[in-house]
């Protein structure tokens, strides 16, 4: 496949068969996919093919290969013009994304073991059910579904100002519980405030570097400051939403006359019936994924406060799987897009409407979470952002699950981050191994990338103190 | 997909998003009950497991696709909603679909030793008979 080098950060696959826009790869050389492990760049050509697709295929500098969407893909749709709504695109963790917290500490102050413990308690992570809220049946869940991280501070489980720094106000509209299986709700009834397993984890961290002190301060961010970073989503819940709506438009797509390279790119146009029930699902899982995160934002803010009886505020709280209907310039005009980011983050630039009144003038804070045992940073949206305002959402995986467990066992890399200073409450080796920071690519290169690519600025870094996993 | 393979086994593929699980029988019926092996051989050691309870699920499917699909679906949810691991599985076929009993074990009685699944996609997925008998392959989203 040729890749014609726009910028150092900008790659353009031309369109070729059945491509209706070209694919826009925004990272630098060394961060492209090897071609041999990696087929995410056919997975950039494969979604250029999707009805309604306007502007380019995207893809974010920490790209992978995923099924359907590339990890790291960005597409939107013309609503108006027969666009259509891709549940692959959005990916089957729901609102998947991170929740930054501040604590009122400084990392000097902080009694790491005592705090880890608290954690290791107050956290469910792993396999199967439990979640810190309990909720009785369908009825109770529904609401979660509706109201998402608003319910939650409605029931007490937060304050008012969590509110306008979560996306959205803390929960999106449009919901709707009807087309929420059953299966999907028996997934998700006991497992609301719970981490899961896989790449999701806490982290205990430290802000090490602040690149912009402006923006820093009104996110609520000083040197040396204690955070708190989570990262999960919608648990199965989100999983079956996906999986229901998937399989309901393969099996419709083909009375809209859509055929598409890979059957996990299953569509259907966003005015329709199936889109119409995708769309109306997938909020009330991206509503679910914010209580969940709500959710565990208090539990862990208990754990600080008992142990140290300082507070936290919450920073942000943004998804990295989501397909939202936004409104773009596109030839001049203003139009109607299902944007889907799968693996990619909205990145709001400053003056934004949609921000809250004290983030307007810094742009919307972007979390993004390092490989285990690495730094994160916070970023910030900026006037002109590529890609519909998206920028990255992680480090990106270069190893599956099975190389990284291979290439270091488990304890090892507990002993390991333990050298260097990070404390680690996991629930098995092997997961820790699989989450091995050699599996993943260089974050601070991602970063460069996506700076470079003009998607997005830095504004502070954050090295781990602690971290809990599933 | 290799259908090289003697009789019935499975195993496991790495996918740098996922995993990817193959399975071989001389039936379909094996096959579909080979590749409930392969999911729980990806992140479960079963070998000391007892089973505690069982549980027979009817699946009506159109195409061999979709069976595979459903039988392994099951697997997942049963594992999110019950806690429970499949430690035994019979396939059989049934009116307007199958039958398929499982044997399960508590989740917290089983070693965890890879990332739990949590859904089945479409990507590459296939299920074909051949000379040598049936093979599946699909990707599991962890």
């Amino acid at each position: 496949m040729e890749l014609v080098a726009e910028t150092p950060y900008r790659f353009r696959i031309d369109r070729q068969g059945d491509m209706r826009v070209p694919g826009i790869v925004l990272a630098s050389k060394a961060l492209l996919p090897d071609a041999s492990a990696d087929r995410s760049l056919e997975q950039v050509v494969n979604v250029a093919t999707l009805p309604g697709i306007v502007q380019a295929s995207y893809a974010m500098p920490d790209m992978h290969w995923g099924y359907g969407f590339p990890i790291g893909g960005v597409a939107a749709t013309d609503v108006a013009g027969g666009g259509v709504v891709s549940p692959g695109g959005v990916g089957f963790d729901i609102s998947c994304g991170v929740r930054l917290l501040a604590v009122d500490l400084d990392r000097a102050e902080l009694p790491v073991e005592q705090v880890m413990n608290g954690l290791d308690r107050a956290i469910p992570r792993g396999a199967g059910h439990g979640g810190v809220w309990s909720l009785p049946g369908r009825a109770q869940l529904e609401r979660v579904l509706l109201g998402g991280s608003r319910y939650a501070v409605e029931q007490g489980h937060g304050v008012p100002r969590d509110l306008a720094r979560c996306e959205d106000g803390g929960a999106i509209d449009g919901a709707d519980p009807a087309q929420v299986s059953d299966r999907a709700v028996d997934r998700g009834l006991g497992q609301v405030g719970s981490l899961g397993s896989g790449n999701h984890f806490l982290e205990v961290q430290a802000v090490t570097e602040v690149y912009d002190e402006p923006a820093a301060q009104a996110f609520g961010l000083r040197h040396g400051q204690v955070c708190v970073m989570i990262h999960t989503g919608s648990r199965g819940l989100g999983h079956q939403i996906c999986t229901d709506h998937v399989r309901a438009m393969d099996k419709a797509m083909a009375g809209y006359g859509i055929s598409v390279p890979d059957r996990q790119l299953a569509c259907a146009p966003v005015d329709s019936p199936e889109g119409r029930a995708y769309l109306g699902a997938m909020a009330a899982a991206a509503n679910y994924a914010r209580a969940n995160r709500q959710l565990l934002g208090e539990a862990a803010s208990k754990v600080f406060e008992r142990a140290t009886g300082r507070r936290t505020e919450l920073v942000y709280d943004i998804s990295h799987n989501l397909a939202k209907i936004e409104t773009h310039e596109i030839d001049g005009q203003p139009r109607e897009l299902c944007v889907h980011r799968k693996g990619a983050t909205r990145a709001l630039p400053p003056g934004h409407p949609e921000l809250p009144d004290d983030l307007r003038a810094a742009g919307q804070p972007v979390l993004i979470p390092g490989s285990m045992g690495t730094a994160s940073y916070v970023l910030a949206g900026i006037r002109g952002g590529g890609a519909f305002f998206s920028t990255c959402h992680g480090a990106g995986r270069v190893q599956s699950r099975h190389q990284a467990a291979r290439s270091i066992n488990g304890k090892e890399l507990r002993r390991q981050l333990e050298r260097q200073g990070i404390a680690v409450r996991g629930l098995s080796a092997r997961g820790l191994a699989e989450e091995a920071p050699a599996a993943y690519k260089d974050v601070t290169a991602v970063i460069e990338a996506a700076v470079g690519a003009g998607l997005c600025r830095s504004v502070a870094r954050l090295e781990p103190l602690g971290v809990v996993k599933g | 997909m290799s259908n090289s393979h003697l009789e019935r086994g499975h195993r496991t593929l790495p996918h740098t998003a996922d995993l990817r699980i193959e399975a071989w029988a001389p039936t379909r019926e094996a096959c579909l009950a080979e590749s409930v092996l392969a999911l729980v051989a990806s992140f479960a050691d079963t070998i000391h497991a007892e089973p505690g309870s069982a549980v027979t699920v009817k699946i009506a499917a159109q195409t061999d696709q979709d069976a595979l699909v459903a039988v392994l679906d099951e697997v997942i949810y049963l594992l999110d909603t019950q806690a429970a691991v499949p430690v035994g599985v019979e396939v059989g076929a049934a009116r307007d679909g199958l039958s398929v009993h499982l044997q399960l074990a508590p989740l917290d009685g089983v070693e965890l030793i890879g990332a739990v699944p949590k859904a089945v996609t479409l990507h590459h997925l296939e299920i074909a008979r051949s000379p040598q008998g049936w093979c599946c392959g699909v990707t599991v989203d962890v």
